[in-house]
């Protein structure tokens, strides 16, 4: 295979499949487009973030209510995720068994939940010292922030059952090629933005 | 009509623009900054009739220089030279860049000076001690507190001539902006926050003082005077205030806050000794106002009851908990139909409510019974509504477009007949008003515009650059599906409960839970945030499709200039929509969930409201004029008969205006209390918009320049817009300048102002459009007769309506007000209400003109699908064309693809061999998405939680569920096509062509004739 | 070896660089401020220097963004949209924060 031909991660459409080959590159680019409207959505959050961290209105502020240990663990977690979904990734473009995808699609979902479950955690543990939405401007930007990042891994882990569905039931066909592709940069892209979260809300809130 | 009276009409035009600027110019017996009292005013009108003169000298040329190019170059006139393939000039070029850009610096230099001068936060020297007053903004009157004096007033700001005065602002309620034209203009006053204003007057007076912030009923009720005093009275002044005054106790300062006129609050406080209407207070406490302050910093949650002028929750009609009725129906009531109001307590307004319910249902009933009549069901959906085509998606976009234009225009034409009659108090109730102009704002951008510009976007651009579909072609319908959900919403707001009433900009506060419990800014939120994200995903949509579906062998620089604009136009969409998204989820949020983005208390902030929503706001004005600039490139450039001039100019002109219009936001909201520094910087960002916009311009003149031009309908149009645009182009460089915004931002100027821009930049460009593309979607030529005569009366009714408007916004007429008591302002009003009649008129002209073209849609064929001598390759089909748009896929050579077939003998060629083609099937998908996105936001904004979960739930299954099927495209066989094709081909052939001068008449049927000039190089 | 299992072994490889590396970037901050050793401003540049490192390490490991040709329209999609988002976000942070400083 020619080297120069690779063109995203796990793409093995190459020059076997024509058109289905082309039109997974502007699929792929449409994506790319979405992800980076989603991008804006992330920065304009991250923006009001740090515009009102002086708006804590007398209430828990970073240093009252973030949890260093539980970030790191977090952080941990969804950065291996992006490693168990490359060798998934791997799988896809070198091995004609989907097993071994099918695999690695199972270990990130479960690094997925994991995060989940850790995030959650904390959240609870902050609405128990009254840290909620509800109390001040500055906790209403976490709340607007941070939840909305949760949201995108939760709706990253459906989208992988679902790809694990549709490749039980199509096998390894372009259609669902293209979308594991997809999925890939989705999850990829939920890291980098976490990678602003960590910075940012309780690297910068705990220094 | 005769082509040659497009010349008559244009002298009118500019008669009509010289007298309004006269009279803009004239002072008046209102005291407004066109009329100083102070030095900060009479600086702030040196420095707009500065701005005025320069700015001229680039628009005056376009204004005398265009009607002498469209009579020296009319297609008549075989003596004047034309020059088909110009297209450079490098001193021209040097010319169009280098002047405009020339008198920005100077201008911008001159704002520099005069924003650091006159900023309001810095205090005006003397040798005299500034008087110091604290002002606090209720509903609806402004409290004056003199700490030093201890003493404080309601309507009257009293203070000694010839020594500064430093105010101090805030309130106690909702955003305010605080003014006196006079004297020094205005600045915004927010709960929570000071902000400063100084001034001075020199000589004793009495101006006028008022808010021109909309804050509810009262709102125009909200003014004050301004006295300036000699020391002496000043200090008897101050005698018998403290001698006649009340105490100023927490119960009198709650009475004064509570929601109502000053009137009212005289009644329930007055004394003797007080001039009438005024209120004096002693003893006041110096440290109030930082009480006052101070509330919304306390660290806890100051509740609607402490929030003078805050609504009482149960009044509005919160849940009542546990009861069946409310399980089921939330919160809707029987009180929530306007046909119970009108029912029960008849007046004007209701009566005009109940009537526009009545119109939305039986309007809806007589489709339904019609589609059922004609047994059209069928087509309806089979073609329509679950088709893919992105030619019927842009039909349809068009269509809901007009109705929602339809809507609009009615109720712009309902405010101007209230301001006319706003001296008297009018006919609707304060409420109603409020209730048009947020809609109709609503309407115009979100439900006019958008969908105007993605019709023609998804009409055009594919088969311009010579694509079978756009990329993405059931993302394209689910769009249409979501903008279909607002544009519904808003429409279902007029039969169940009411739109809000906090204007198309939603600001909050007022827009708040604590000030609007009611569903009326839930249906703003839903409406732009579901429509929001169809845009986000048109935008991703066309920005790929041009990236990736062009015909081979057309490189971006040989794209018709329309598909760059569509280009620049994707990329706002995809990077403008999110800080809309942003900032009304989080006012949702602050809504539904109590959370604290924008409130006034527990460290909210409502600037940050502001700051995202002119971040996408800025934006928007360009993601709608952008394509609506290319549209006129494609007229001039057709109906000239020459290829566009200055091709490269025009694309980078395009180029930088989507970049810069993501550096401008700021200047919505100059009079928000920032820093010169931040204002001067995005003044001159601003201004800088006008070079690219003025290289456009000349542009299209360069290229009307040595053509052979016919004044077709289009060609009106675009004679309006150089002329009235170029007039919006000189305010908007004025608007850009902080120092003249403190004097008219929030006034009709404004308004004057984005009418100007947006009427005559997008409207009639999308009115051109419709004249220009309907004979290629539909197959025939629309009336040129009532078509004529819709666009005069579209140009003169927009001149008469809106140059009024400049007049008035200058003497200080706030914006959204339902009533005014100056009565110099009401024949400008009157004026405006005979520009909407006309408007209404051209409305009108416009259906008849649809009317008359349908019924002779026979003698007006042209099926060979060139009747204007078109350039680019969606004249090369036929008309209308086939759902596959090309039989073959067409190999480009160069810029004007089909005019270089037609000029090179390749045009109407038949292939050697023709291939299946293949297409998206249809789909319900969008129509799951459009009813279940209704039933969702309906469900959200009357609180049916049942309801809400089930249709999220449906429409994810349904999204699911097409996720596995495979069965998505259908083939069209190649012998199918190529008989199409050939049949086409052959009547092709036996149309005959016809040259330009029997455009109008029968005998053209889509073919056109080759004109070359007769001599070139003749002068 | 075929050149297939070669291609196989460099993106393994390239996938655990891109781990390693972003490890490193992330335990690096996470364990300056567990020390608390650095004062707010240093600590708030190493963590946004070493943040914005593990983004272009992301962006070039796991989403494959180079400098090569074929990603030429992802990379400047890529580049387009930070130039936007710089001039919003830090619009935003520049105007709030001097509208808070002057309100109170």
């Amino acid at each position: 295979m020619n080297r120069e031909a690779i063109k995203h991660p796990g793409l093995n459409l190459g020059e076997h499949h024509g058109s289905a080959h082309i039109d997974a590159e502007k699929i792929v680019f449409g994506f790319w487009v979405f992800l980076m409207s989603d991008l804006i959505i992330f920065g304009l959050m991250f923006a009001t973030y740090v515009s009102m961290l002086s708006g804590t209105a007398g209430g828990p502020g970073p240093a009252d209510v973030f949890n260093l240990k539980s970030a790191f663990i977090q952080t941990m977690i969804l950065l291996t995720s992006s490693l168990t979904f490359g060798f998934g990734s791997l799988a896809m473009r070198h091995e004609h068994n989907p097993r071994a995808l099918l695999g690695w699609l199972a270990v990130t979902l479960l690094l997925g939940i994991a995060f989940l479950y850790f995030e959650g955690r904390d959240f609870t543990d902050m609405f128990a010292k009254g840290a909620t939405p509800m109390r001040s401007g500055f906790l209403s930007a976490f709340f607007g922030l941070v939840p909305l990042h949760g949201l995108h891994v939760a709706s990253g882990c459906l989208w992988i059952i679902l790809m694990m569905v549709q490749i039980g039931v199509f096998g390894m066909i372009p259609m669902v090629k293209t979308r594991i592709l997809r999925l890939g940069l989705f999850w990829h892209f939920l890291d980098i933005v976490w990678i602003g979260i960590f910075s940012i809300v309780y690297l910068a809130g705990l220094a | 009509m005769t082509r040659q009276n497009g010349t008559g009409h244009i002298l009118g035009i500019v008669a009509i623009v010289g007298l309004s600027l006269l009279l803009a110019g004239c002072s008046s017996d209102s005291a407004s900054f066109i009329n100083p009292s102070g030095p900060i005013a009479e600086a702030q009108r040196w420095h707009l009739i500065k701005v005025t003169l320069l700015t001229l000298i680039a628009v005056l040329p376009v204004i005398l220089l265009v009607p002498f190019i469209l009579w020296r170059y009319r297609y008549k006139n075989k003596r004047a030279r034309y020059l088909p393939n110009w297209e450079f000039s490098a001193p021209l070029e040097i010319a169009m860049w280098g002047v405009p850009f020339l008198l920005i610096v100077i201008i911008s230099t001159q704002l520099w000076q005069s924003t650091k001068e006159l900023d309001p936060y810095r205090p005006i020297g003397g040798d005299k001690p500034p008087i110091e007053v604290q002002v606090v903004g209720l509903d609806w009157k402004w409290l004056f507190i003199y700490p030093e004096q201890q003493i404080a007033t309601v309507g009257e700001l009293a203070f000694p001539a010839g020594r500064p005065v430093s105010l101090a602002l805030t309130t106690d309620t909702v955003m305010q902006s605080f003014m006196v034209p006079a004297l020094a203009g205005q600045i915004y006053a927010m709960p929570g926050m000071i902000t400063k204003l100084h001034f001075s007057a020199p000589a004793p007076g009495t101006f006028f003082g008022e808010n021109t912030q909309f804050n509810g009923t009262g709102f125009t009720g909200q003014k004050f005077a301004a006295k300036a005093m000699s020391e002496v009275d000043f200090e008897s002044w101050v005698g018998q205030v403290k001698s006649t005054g009340l105490p100023l106790d927490q119960k009198a300062y709650a009475t004064l806050g509570k929601r109502g006129t000053r009137a009212e609050a005289v009644a329930a406080l007055g004394a003797n000794g007080m001039p009438s209407g005024v209120l004096y207070f002693n003893s006041v406490d110096p440290a109030m106002f930082r009480q006052i302050l101070h509330k919304y910093h306390s660290g806890a949650p100051v509740p609607p009851a402490a929030q003078p002028g805050a609504k009482d929750y149960l009044a509005e009609g919160e849940l009542m908990k546990g009861d069946l009725w409310s399980a089921i129906f939330g919160r809707l009531g029987p009180n929530s139909f306007p046909f119970t109001a009108a029912f029960e307590n008849p007046t004007t307004s209701d009566l005009i409510a109940a009537g526009a319910a009545a119109v939305v249902v039986i309007g809806g009933l007589v489709a339904f019974l019609l589609i059922t009549w004609l047994r059209k069901w069928d087509i309806l959906w089979r073609d329509w509504l679950t088709s893919t085509d992105h030619k019927r998606i842009g039909i349809m976009y068009i269509v809901l477009s007009l109705v929602m234009l339809a809507r609009g225009v009615i109720e712009g034409a309902l405010m101007r007949s209230q301001q006319a009659f706003g001296l008297t108090g009018g006919f609707l109730t304060p409420d109603h008003f409020s209730e048009l102009f947020s809609t109709h704002g609503t309407i115009m951008i979100f439900f006019v515009a958008m969908p105007f510009v993605a019709g023609f976007i998804n009409y055009i651009m594919p088969l311009q650059i010579g694509a079978r579909d756009v990329s993405f072609p059931v993302m394209n319908q689910i769009s249409l599906a979501l903008t279909t959900v607002g544009a519904a919403l808003v429409m279902i707001s007029l039969v169940i409960g009411k739109f809000s009433t906090g204007g198309w900009t939603a600001y909050p506060p007022y827009t708040g839970a604590d000030f609007n419990p009611g569903p009326g800014p839930d249906y703003w939120i839903w409406a732009i945030v579901i429509a929001g994200f169809g845009s986000t995903l048109s935008g991703i949509n066309f920005a790929v499709t041009i990236y990736k579906e062009r015909a081979p062998g057309m490189n971006l620089m040989q794209m018709p200039l329309f598909c760059w604009t569509v280009l620049c136009t994707a990329i706002i969409l995809i990077f403008a929509m999110p800080p809309l998204t942003v900032a009304s989820l989080m006012l949702g949020l602050d809504r539904y969930l109590d959370f604290h983005f924008f409130t006034n208390d527990l460290g909210g902030n409502m600037m940050n409201y502001a700051n995202l929503f002119w971040l996408f706001g800025h934006p928007e004005v360009y993601l709608l004029v952008l394509p609506a600039y290319g549209i006129y490139s494609e007229v001039v450039s057709t109906y000239s008969g020459k290829t566009l001039y200055g091709y490269t100019s025009l694309v980078l002109a395009t180029m930088s205006i989507a970049v810069l219009s993501f550096t401008v936001w700021l200047h919505h909201f100059f009079t928000m209390g920032q820093a010169a520094n931040i204002n001067i910087a995005f003044g001159i960002a601003s201004m800088l918009i006008a070079v690219p916009t003025g290289v456009k311009v000349y542009d299209w003149m360069a290229t009307m320049f040595r053509g052979r031009i016919r004044m077709s309908v289009p060609m009106v149009y675009t004679t309006g817009f150089f002329i009235l645009f170029v007039i919006g182009g000189l305010t908007g460089v004025i608007l850009a300048n902080p120092t003249i915004d403190y004097q008219v931002h929030n006034t009709l100027f404004l308004v004057a102002h984005f009418h100007n821009v947006l009427i005559p930049g997008v409207l009639f460009a999308m009115l051109a459009a419709l004249n220009y593309w309907f004979p290629k979607a539909f197959g025939f030529r629309l009336d040129e007769k009532w078509g004529y005569i819709s666009a005069l009366l579209w140009i003169f009714g927009f001149a008469f309506t809106f140059f009024p408007l400049y007049v008035v916004g200058l003497q200080g007429m706030p914006r959204r007000s339902f009533s005014f008591s100056d009565p110099a302002f009401e024949p400008m009003m009157i004026v405006a209400l005979f520009g909407a009649c006309l408007i209404l008129s051209a409305l009108g002209a416009l259906c008849i003109q649809f009317w008359v073209s349908i019924r002779d849609r026979d003698s007006r064929r042209v099926f060979a699908g060139d009747p204007w001598n078109g350039r680019s390759l969606e004249w090369a089909i036929s008309a209308p064309p086939p759902e596959y748009n090309f039989a073959v896929l067409p190999t480009v050579k160069g810029r004007d693809a089909f005019t270089l077939a037609k000029e090179n003998g390749y045009a109407y060629q038949s292939p050697q061999e023709y291939e299946d083609i293949e297409l998206p099937r249809s789909t319900p998908i969008g129509m799951i998405f459009c009813v279940g996105g209704i039933l969702l936001s309906m469900a959200l904004i009357w609180y049916i939680w049942w309801l809400a979960i089930l249709s999220l739930l449906a429409m994810a299954v349904a999204f699911i569920a097409r996720s596995f099927r495979t069965d998505l495209t259908e083939t069209i066989p190649a012998a199918e096509i190529e008989k199409e094709h050939r049949a086409w081909l052959d009547a092709v052939a036996k149309t005959p062509p016809v040259t330009r001068a029997a455009e109008d008449a029968a005998e053209n049927q889509g073919r056109a004739a080759i004109e070359r000039p007769e001599t070139e190089g003749a002068v | 070896m075929s050149d297939h299992d070669l291609d196989y072994k460099r993106e393994l490889k390239s996938y655990l660089l891109g781990y390693g590396l972003a490890l490193l970037l992330t335990i690096i901050p996470f364990a300056l401020v567990a020390w608390g050793a650095l004062t707010f401003s240093t600590a708030l540049m190493i963590i946004g220097l070493l943040g914005l490192l593990q983004i272009v390490v992301h962006f070039r490991f796991f989403l494959h963004i180079d400098l090569s040709r074929q990603k030429r329209e992802d990379l400047q999609l890529i580049l387009f949209s930070a130039l936007l988002l710089i001039i919003m976000a830090s619009g935003t942070i520049w105007i709030m924060g001097n509208l808070m400083s002057r309100m109170h």
